[in-house]
């Protein structure tokens, strides 16, 4: 760093201030627009395999997420009363559009300059207002524009539009869902409650038919008749429009609302934890963030006395994160929960440029008493350290962008990001501040760093009398350490983050103790072959998978084209229940068991297929006939691919991950060669996730831990004090791990994060420590007294450093989410053994090496 | 038809792609002639529907959008009794899972039409039940309501304007459903019908759902005699949907028409036998 460069911003100091300013400026105002996501898709690269799988099975089965809303009654739901609100529920959801007052504004500008193209049209819109009744014509002028103007804009608008004003595609409740059933004409399908009963005998005639459809019980109504669900399916994926999901759970949660009491009326499903897990987010970072800041401030200025001592570094930690959130703004990347905790970091990553920045200038103004000059000697004295400890902190978090879970790659990167805007104010905008700024007042006590010194002096002597121990202790204490290692869990659930007595929390486990469960796992079987899911073996192969499935206590439901084949077979088999089965399964052929028409034939084996494919290809040619569609949820167009839809009572990673190997077991074992079967789904992708964390983390752990040996050596000409340097770091990291272990926390995309935070921080107690070190050594002090000088040296801003971090990450202690306050307890303890460590550890075995180094030197020489 | 939710949608496919035929010899006379009104163009599309029986084999082709295609091929049967009321047979022959499979509806005056099913693989004839004239016939874009045929008395036609379609000069009729069980069952606010000006068939249909969103379009070409009548048959229809993508294609073969069906055709028994 040249001296020129601060020369000119000693010269110009209102010139710099202003130009960072506005820059400043600029990210803060995009940083207001960041947009909050935790979706699983948020989490998982966009690129990763199961991502693009997932997608295209959404595509090929015409499914998007879903939310559940449950309507729950102790005295039961089959009564009149329960029964109308779950009829008039179903019926308003479908009216739901969540259209803005800025879509008729938009619309109106279109109007006025597109000329009388398209006027009449949407002055015909906009009459009354924007509301669901304009679907169809919203849907017209669509289509005219599709056909008539390749206008992108215009087109692209209104297909938002239809969206916002039909935001939900399909609404599966008791009034809604096509039920099969048996009549004396045949089969029917048709709503299991087509209209609401008028009176107790109806009421009790519609509950024994619903008792008699083994395709609703635990799907849509609970065994016990406590219950019954609303599956309500949105038009779009979250993640393309996750602000119109935001707004229609919004509408969804007050219309629901409506229809409580005394019946209970709960969301639940994949998206509603996503919004619910954004809007804590958010309101997590608005509490937390000035408590930090506020936190922070205290001890800085317990510290300097000096409230400009308190704004400085304050202010490079806002400039760093207004940079860091702005630029994900403009990037497009999204706060996930991983991401949430970065501001907390940056803030305490950034106050230590600050802190040193500013002490330093302290002690030189007292001794120049010229602002110019002791903004320059301060510089010059500091730019270096700066822009060392800057380096490796962006090692250490860098490290974590080569991650395969996207939210860790973002935090990373963006927080590397931070850093180094962090470093860019602190080499310009603090000089010029320092310049303009009224300085400290001669008189004006150094404060509490001072105070910590003496205590240090006494240490270093004992230390140094110590050394075998201390390194035989830290030896056993690595040991102890690994030992616990093999006992870490990885695994995450969006649910379990939430403190046990929130909305969504409560909700899931209502709604996962009566129905299927909230979290699908879709397992689609290829047969590879067109209408190969009319082969009765392969149908019953899913039967027994689903039945397989289903005898674990934490799969409610399962459905699959198998459930409708049963059913009709029941159906056309004058309503038996032993009927309900897949015809022909075990021979390929079957007999007919009913006789109502005639004598029997038996079974028909004549013709090139066996007669029991042809029966189900004949039942569902006479499914689609009898107006069925639900069934093109479970099936591709030819009949090639089904979709076993097993619903979960869990978001909890590893019991997903064992009902994956479950449903992957019994394929291999049954399924053979005859299909191939994959997963995707929420369930899956959460599985996947689960999976990269690992080896994402060594893959990282690896990396950065190379960088900042690299640039330690590199800093230190010497391989030895390097590798020394990094020694109570690695011992640090250990003890995170071991931390995880003892106490059970899970290791996630968000507690994995822990290790890399203590190695980034950490690493400049030893950078500044091993300096201040050198500095003696070089002007000839003996290894033990010069290590002994360094540790009263750094040993001050090294605790005090900590204490400040340490306190800033107490406070994520307060947040919602478990992961988060994991993080907060677990850094804030590490990083006080870490600078423990670092002080013990470094005066302990530097000297020993530096004699060893010296003592090779003097032989070669 | 007296039950709109009746399975006699299920066999009018027969009736509606009679529509397409004309009857009239003279087609220049209409030339000189004023405008007719919308409800005159439909009667003479009417007219060239009437036959006492008509027999064809369509070629059925269902595309996703995403270039997946199922096929199906069936024979259609038809016939109006003296009465007026109507029977039809439908009865697949591929693929060859569901081959024999059939359908029998007989329209009925005073009640309930009649609908009978035959799964061969059951060897048995079931009563069924009827379905919603909106849902879609078969899995296919067509539903119900699109393959019944024109209730002149149920709707209210008005002449739009004339047109020309693929060279075929065309009156353009806006028809409205008018009987108040009609309204209350279609799926259509309107429909435009493009019928060819002297052959009297239909060219096209533009059909708007009760929002007014034009949703589907219906084309039918390859236009020609039957051979051995002066009746005009479509050999292709297309059903669009306009919103999701989709489309099905109807390929019909030989028209036969009049060849003087036996009553016994349309009965359970006959249905039974598979054939």
């Amino acid at each position: 760093m040249s001296e020129r460069f601060f020369r000119r911003i000693v010269r110009h100091p209102w010139w710099v201030m202003s130009m960072v300013g506005l820059a400043t400026l600029f990210f803060g105002w995009r940083a207001a627009h960041v947009r909050f996501d935790n979706s699983i898709e948020a989490i998982l690269p966009a690129e990763h395999p199961a991502v693009l799988q997932d997608r295209e099975v959404k595509e090929t089965f015409r499914s998007r997420e879903l939310v559940l809303i449950g309507i729950l009654s102790d005295e039961g739901i089959f009564n009149r009363r329960t029964l109308a609100k779950v009829e008039a529920l179903s019926r308003e959801i479908w009216r739901l559009e969540v259209a803005e007052d800025d879509d008729s504004r938009r619309l109106a500008r279109w109007a006025e300059e597109g000329g009388a193209t398209y006027r009449e049209s949407i002055e015909a819109i906009l009459e009354n207002g924007l509301d669901a009744s304009d679907r169809g014509p919203v849907s017209s002028l669509w289509l005219r524009v599709r056909e008539e103007s390749p206008d992108t804009e215009l087109l692209d608008f209104l297909g938002r539009l239809r969206l916002k004003l039909a935001p939900v595609s399909e609404v599966l409740s008791l009034s809604e869902v096509e039920g099969i059933t048996a009549s004396d004409q045949g089969l029917v399908v048709a709503p299991p409650m087509a209209r609401v009963p008028e009176d107790a005998e109806a009421v009790a005639r519609l509950a024994s038919e619903i008792f008699d459809n083994e395709m609703l019980v635990d799907g849509l109504v609970s065994a016990d008749s406590t219950g019954t669900v609303i599956l309500v399916e949105m038009a779009f994926h979250y993640d393309d429009h996750y602000d119109l999901a935001r707004t229609l759970l919004d509408e969804l949660e007050s219309l629901s609302a409506r229809y409580a009491d005394p019946e209970e009326v709960r969301l639940a499903g994949v998206p509603v934890v996503n919004v619910h897990t954004s809007r804590y987010m958010s309101s997590d970072v608005a509490r937390l963030l000035p408590l930090v800041l506020l936190v922070l401030a205290g001890i800085l200025f317990a510290a300097f006395r000096w409230w400009r001592g308190v704004l400085i570094p304050l202010s490079v930690v806002l400039v760093a994160l207004a940079w860091t959130l702005g630029a994900m703004e403009l990037l497009g990347r999204p706060v996930t929960l991983v991401v949430s905790a970065m501001p907390v970091i940056l803030v305490a990553v950034g106050v230590a440029d600050g802190v040193h920045l500013v002490s330093e200038y302290q002690a030189i103004f007292a001794r120049m008493r010229n602002r110019e000059k002791a903004v320059l000697a301060t510089m010059g004295e500091l730019a270096g350290p700066v822009l060392l400890t800057s380096l490796t902190d962006m090692a250490g978090f860098g490290s974590l962008a080569i991650s395969g879970i996207a939210s860790i790659r973002d935090f990373g990167t963006f927080t590397a990001l931070g850093v180094l805007g962090a470093l860019v104010f602190s080499l310009t905008f603090v000089p010029a501040a320092l310049v303009v700024l009224k300085p400290p007042e001669p008189k004006v006590s150094r404060g509490a760093l001072e105070a910590i010194g003496g205590g240090l002096e006494g240490l270093g002597a004992a230390l140094a009398r110590r050394r075998r121990t201390i390194l035989l202790v830290a030896l056993g204490g690595a040991a102890a350490a690994l030992l616990t290692l093999p006992r870490i869990q990885v695994g995450s659930s969006m649910v379990g983050y939430f403190q046990e007595d929130s909305e969504i929390h409560r909700a899931s486990e209502m709604i996962n103790g009566r129905f299927g469960g909230t979290e699908v796992l879709n397992i689609v079987v290829d047969t590879r072959r067109p209408d190969g899911l009319k082969d009765p073996v392969i149908l019953a192969r899913i039967a027994e998978l689903q039945d397989t499935l289903e005898a674990r206590a934490l799969v409610g439901y399962t459905t699959s084209i198998a459930d409708y084949v049963k059913r009709i077979h029941r159906v056309m088999s004058g309503g038996d229940p032993g009927a309900a089965r897949i015809p022909g399964a075990a021979t390929g052929t079957w007999s007919v068991a009913d006789g109502d028409d005639g004598p029997d034939t038996g079974p028909d084996d004549s013709g090139p297929t066996p007669s029991a494919r042809r029966l189900i290809a004949q039942y569902l040619l006479l499914y689609e006939n009898a107006g069925g569609d639900d069934l093109g949820k479970l099936v591709d167009f030819d009949y090639r691919k089904a979709n076993i839809i097993a619903q979960i009572r869990t978001d909890h990673t590893p019991r997903l991950r064992e009902i994956r190997e479950a449903a992957e077991g019994f394929a291999a074992r049954e399924l053979g060669g005859s299909a191939e079967v994959s997963f995707a789904g929420c369930a899956n992708l959460c599985i996947v996730a689960d999976t990269l964390i690992i080896p994402s983390q060594l893959k990282s752990l690896g990396l950065a831990i190379l960088l900042v040996l690299g640039l330690l050596i590199g800093i230190f000409r010497s391989a030895r004090q390097g590798l020394l340097g990094l020694l109570p770091l690695a011992l640090t990291v250990l003890l995170v791990f071991a931390m995880l272990s003892v106490f059970g926390v899970r290791l996630d995309a968000v507690t994995a994060l822990i290790a890399s935070i203590v190695l980034g921080i950490g690493i400049d107690y030893s950078v500044h420590f091993i300096s201040r070190y050198r500095r003696q050594t070089d002007k000839g002090v003996p290894d033990g007294e010069a290590a002994r000088r360094a540790l009263v040296a750094s040993g001050p801003a090294i605790i005090f450093n900590s204490l400040a971090v340490a306190a800033g990450f107490l406070v994520l202690v307060l947040s919602s989410f478990w992961p988060v306050i994991h993080i907060g307890w677990i850094v804030a303890v590490t990083m006080i053994l870490a600078a423990a460590i670092t002080l013990v550890l470094l005066p302990a075995t530097l000297p020993g090496a530096a004699t060893a180094a010296e003592g090779r030197g003097v032989e070669a020489s | 038809m007296s039950d709109p939710t009746s399975l006699l949608n299920l066999v009018t496919p027969a009736a509606a792609l009679a529509l397409f035929a004309s009857t009239l010899p003279f087609p220049a006379a209409s030339q000189a002639a004023p405008t007719p009104t919308g409800r005159e163009i439909m009667e003479l599309n009417a007219a060239q529907d009437r036959t006492r029986d008509s027999q064809v084999t369509v070629e059925m082709t269902l595309e996703d959008g995403r270039g997946r295609s199922r096929e199906r091929v069936l024979i259609m049967w038809r016939k109006t009794r003296s009465d007026g009321t109507r029977m039809q047979l439908i009865r697949f022959q591929e693929p060859g899972d569901v081959e024999g499979t059939g359908f029998l509806q007989v329209e009925n005056r005073e009640r309930d039409d009649d609908l009978w099913l035959y799964l061969p693989a059951l060897r048995r004839v079931r009563r069924i039940s009827g379905t919603d004239r909106r849902d879609a016939f078969m899995g296919t874009d067509f539903t119900y309501e699109d393959l019944d045929p024109e209730d002149l008395d149920a709707h209210r036609y008005t002449w739009v304007r004339d047109d020309t379609l693929r060279g075929r000069p065309a009156r353009v009729v806006e028809a409205e459903a008018v009987d108040p069980e009609l309204r209350e069952e279609t799926a259509y606010g309107r429909r435009l019908l493009w019928v060819d000006r002297e052959r009297h068939v239909l060219l096209r249909a533009d059909l708007f759902d009760r929002e007014g969103v034009l949703t589907k379009r219906l084309t039918a070409d390859e236009i020609r005699r039957v051979a051995g009548t002066d009746r005009w048959r479509a050999h292709r229809l297309v059903m669009e949907d306009l919103l999701e993508g989709g489309r099905t294609l109807l390929r019909m073969g030989e028209w036969i028409l009049d060849q003087g069906l036996s009553d016994d055709r349309f009965t359970e028994r006959y249905l039974r036998r598979g054939g």
